[in-house]
């Protein structure tokens, strides 16, 4: 599957991670998310989504200062 | 990735044929399908559209320009397409494009057609397969909606989202007429395709949706809803409070009244001797009446202040009441299994479509979907349809069902019959109190003590009256107060195992509102970015400098000239427009070089100096070229002045058979001579 072009640019994911550190957000969790919903495509009903969120976002924040 | 081959099955000249592109090793090379006028090179390019985006595909395809041709359909430009030779017969039309990625996986995608006899396409039997190796990607869907909508999505993250394709699939007819304006207008749309804009708002959009569910597991343990309950436990134990000390107040009284009535009662009989015993029998009777009329009288209130009302109006409604609470119920409880069972069938799909990581094969998968709609498809005899009170939680429906049931029982016959029954009391204590004159004479000391013993009796029934509603009035606080107050455990707890939702919503929308700023702020930096790139193509294959800038927008173009005044205005030849339109097309591809570019009869219009130009900018781009051209479109020498960028090319050619049906042939790749 092609890489997100945001993702895979440098400037744009410096900016994420201002963007995520502003919010006391880890944005290391934003690929997982992504990958999260990406194997979700092609389905028509996405089973177990919000499972799959549910346990991303129940590890702890790794957030930098 | 590159296109690796290209397989036809009954389609247009193509009876069975495939066209190999083996020597496309380097991303950049440029491969020429040549062919005479009527050869069959666009109906390859209308293969590639078609097998990619099926009926959604039409639009990019000129000959079928629904401006131009309104009746000709999917349908019927399939049925035209069917080979000749295959007509007459239930018959299958297939296209396959095989691809290298970049990885060097081979993923091939597959659309089939299926005809009746009579040549009528049968479009709920299109089949699609793609595949990763041998792998389906994922496993098959039908092709119809919904399955159409995720076909799309999965095309579009394997291969090419159908908004770009008019940037990378150029047919010469579409582009002549009005495909420049179109690209315009999707510069915008394409800018945040390559962004991953809309997958990205679709995630935020997922986040939020999850975030608003997971708070309605909350809404029943709020906070606020906790406050509310404990401010009405509040309420009710300083209504218990009062009505305690209340209770003690009336108990006090009434030792020092019932002490006052045994007093008189023995003064009275010490004046009549030995008639003491019968005389004080009967003011014990006397007080047991009005005790009685007492009591009487109470219900009459109660009656005629609460229940009255209700019981009034009509033993159909109170009936009809009760039924629709009791069907509701029953609606509650079949919706609270469903959604019980639902959880365990989901978990249950999962289970068995994680084993050994096969993906469950979903036409099983949807079978097992019906079968479990089936068994939950009707709600059990009885129930209700609709949930007509919904503030009514299973506590709150027991208690108006009790309340209802309570009510049923009283009818306005019976408060007549209480209303006589204290009419009796009365006369029957009169009668009492005549007997009592009679048996203690008439003179007067007797008689103020007999006054004074009336008034005495009457002041404690009124006492022992008032301490009945009070104590009944305690027990109905009592009797609310004990399950709050059980019920109010249960939700402070639940509150305390809610924070880790509460926690997980809180940072799903914080996500959320971090990748809308990401994106929004991200998409005005790739448009400059394209500004730059439709710049530099324009100035590679343009030979007039006219334009010192191309500016793209959010909403198009603007072209500026050298002296900064906006050139759209200018009438641009053809060859010049057509420049334009490849610039864009060009600063697309590199933006994001990801699929090859198909150019159908591209030079048509364009001068040599124009030719050699964009053929020296696309072959620079970083993607694989096909060009379709007739021998006449393009000089062997441009071709050869690529070097090792021109990989080589294929001959296709069209002829009639005896039988009076056209045949195209397709022949060898011939690969560049390297040093030619």
């Amino acid at each position: 599957m092609r890489p997100l072009a945001l993702l895979d640019s440098e400037t744009s994911r410096r900016r994420l991670e201002q963007i995520c550190r502003d919010r006391g957000l880890d944005p290391a969790r934003v690929a997982e998310l992504v990958a999260i919903v990406r194997s979700q495509k092609g389905k028509l009903r996405r089973r177990g989504l919000f499972e799959q969120f549910d346990e991303l976002l129940s590890e702890p924040e790794k957030v930098e200062p | 990735m590159k296109l690796a081959e290209i397989s036809l099955r009954n389609w247009k000249g193509y009876r069975k044929a495939s066209l190999q592109f083996p020597e496309c090793s380097l991303p950049g090379h440029v491969v020429l399908v040549s062919g005479a006028n009527g050869a069959g090179k666009t109906s390859l390019l209308e293969a590639i559209v078609l097998a990619l985006y099926g009926r959604q595909g039409l639009d990019l395809v000129g000959r079928a320009d629904q401006s131009l041709r309104p009746e000709l359909s999917y349908d019927k430009f399939l049925e035209r397409a069917l080979n000749a030779a295959a007509q007459g017969r239930d018959a299958r039309m297939a296209v396959e494009l095989v691809f290298e990625t970049a990885e060097g996986e081979v993923l091939s995608l597959e659309r089939v057609w299926h005809f009746a006899a009579s040549g009528k396409h049968r479009p709920a039997d299109e089949e699609i397969h793609i595949r990763r190796g041998d792998e389906l990607v994922p496993a098959a869907l039908p092709v119809g909606l919904p399955g159409e909508e995720a076909w799309r999505e999965v095309l579009g993250q394997e291969l090419l989202p159908l908004n770009l394709a008019p940037f990378f699939i150029f047919d010469g007819e579409n582009l002549a007429r009005s495909s420049r304006s179109r690209l315009e207008d999707q510069l915008n749309s394409a800018s945040e395709i390559i962004l991953g804009a809309p997958e990205l708002r679709g995630l935020a959009a997922d986040l939020r949706t999850y975030a608003r569910d997971r708070k309605k597991d909350l809404r029943d343990a709020s906070e606020v809803s906790l406050q509310d309950a404990q401010d009405e436990i509040a309420h009710l134990e300083l209504e218990e409070s009062r009505l305690v000390a209340k209770a003690d107040r009336t108990m006090h009284r009434l030792g020092p009244l019932r002490a006052r009535r045994d007093a008189l009662v023995k003064r009275i009989g010490a004046l009549h001797g030995d008639s003491y015993s019968s005389f004080k029998t009967l003011f014990e009777e006397r007080e047991i009446q009005i005790k009685m009329r007492s009591a009487d009288q109470d219900e009459l209130r109660k009656a005629l202040s609460v229940d009255l009302a209700l019981a009034l109006s009509g033993k159909r409604l109170i009936a009809s009441s009760r039924a629709r609470l009791e069907a509701e119920a029953l609606l509650a409880q079949w919706e609270n299994g469903q959604e019980n069972n639902r959880a365990r069938f989901d978990a249950f799909i999962a289970y068995i479509g994680d084993d050994g990581g096969q993906p469950l094969d979903p036409t099983f998968e949807g079978r097992l979907e019906a079968a479990w709609q089936a068994s939950w498809a009707n709600a059990p005899e009885g129930a209700a349809t609709e949930t007509r009170h919904a503030h009514l939680g299973d506590a709150d429906r027991l208690l108006v069902l009790k309340q209802l049931d309570a009510v049923s029982g009283l009818a306005g016959d019976q408060v007549s019959a209480l209303a006589r029954r204290v009419a009796e009391l009365d006369r029957e204590i009169e009668k009492i109190e005549l007997r009592i004159a009679t048996q203690r004479g008439l003179d007067g000391q007797a008689q103020a003590l007999a006054d004074e013993l009336r008034e005495a009796q009457e002041d404690l029934a009124k006492e022992e009256s008032d301490h009945r509603i009070d104590t009944e009035a305690l027990d109905a606080v009592r009797l609310r107060l004990s399950p709050l107050r059980h019920d109010i455990g249960l939700r402070t707890n639940h509150v305390q195992a809610m924070e880790p939702v509460k926690r997980r919503a809180a940072l799903a929308e914080g996500y959320a509102s971090a990748l809308t700023l990401w994106v929004e702020e991200a998409l005005p930096q790739h448009l400059d970015d394209l500004t730059v790139r439709v710049t530099d193509a324009h100035h590679a294959m343009a030979h007039k400098k006219l334009m010192r800038s191309i500016v793209v927008r959010g909403d198009g173009i603007e072209l500026l000239g050298s002296d900064d005044r906006n050139l759209l205005t200018v009438d641009f030849s053809a060859g010049e427009g057509q420049v334009l339109s490849l610039s864009l097309m060009a600063a697309i591809a590199a933006s994001f070089p990801c699929f090859p570019i198909v150019m159908d009869t591209p030079f048509a219009r364009l001068d040599p100096e124009h030719r050699r130009n964009v053929l020296q900018h696309f072959s620079q781009i970083g993607v694989q070229v096909l060009l379709l051209a007739h021998p006449g479109e393009i000089d062997r020498a441009l071709l050869d002045g690529l070097g090792d960028r021109f990989a080589g090319q294929i001959d296709v050619t069209h002829e009639m058979e005896a039988t009076g049906v056209g045949l195209t042939r397709i022949g060898q790749f011939e690969a560049r001579q390297h040093g030619s």
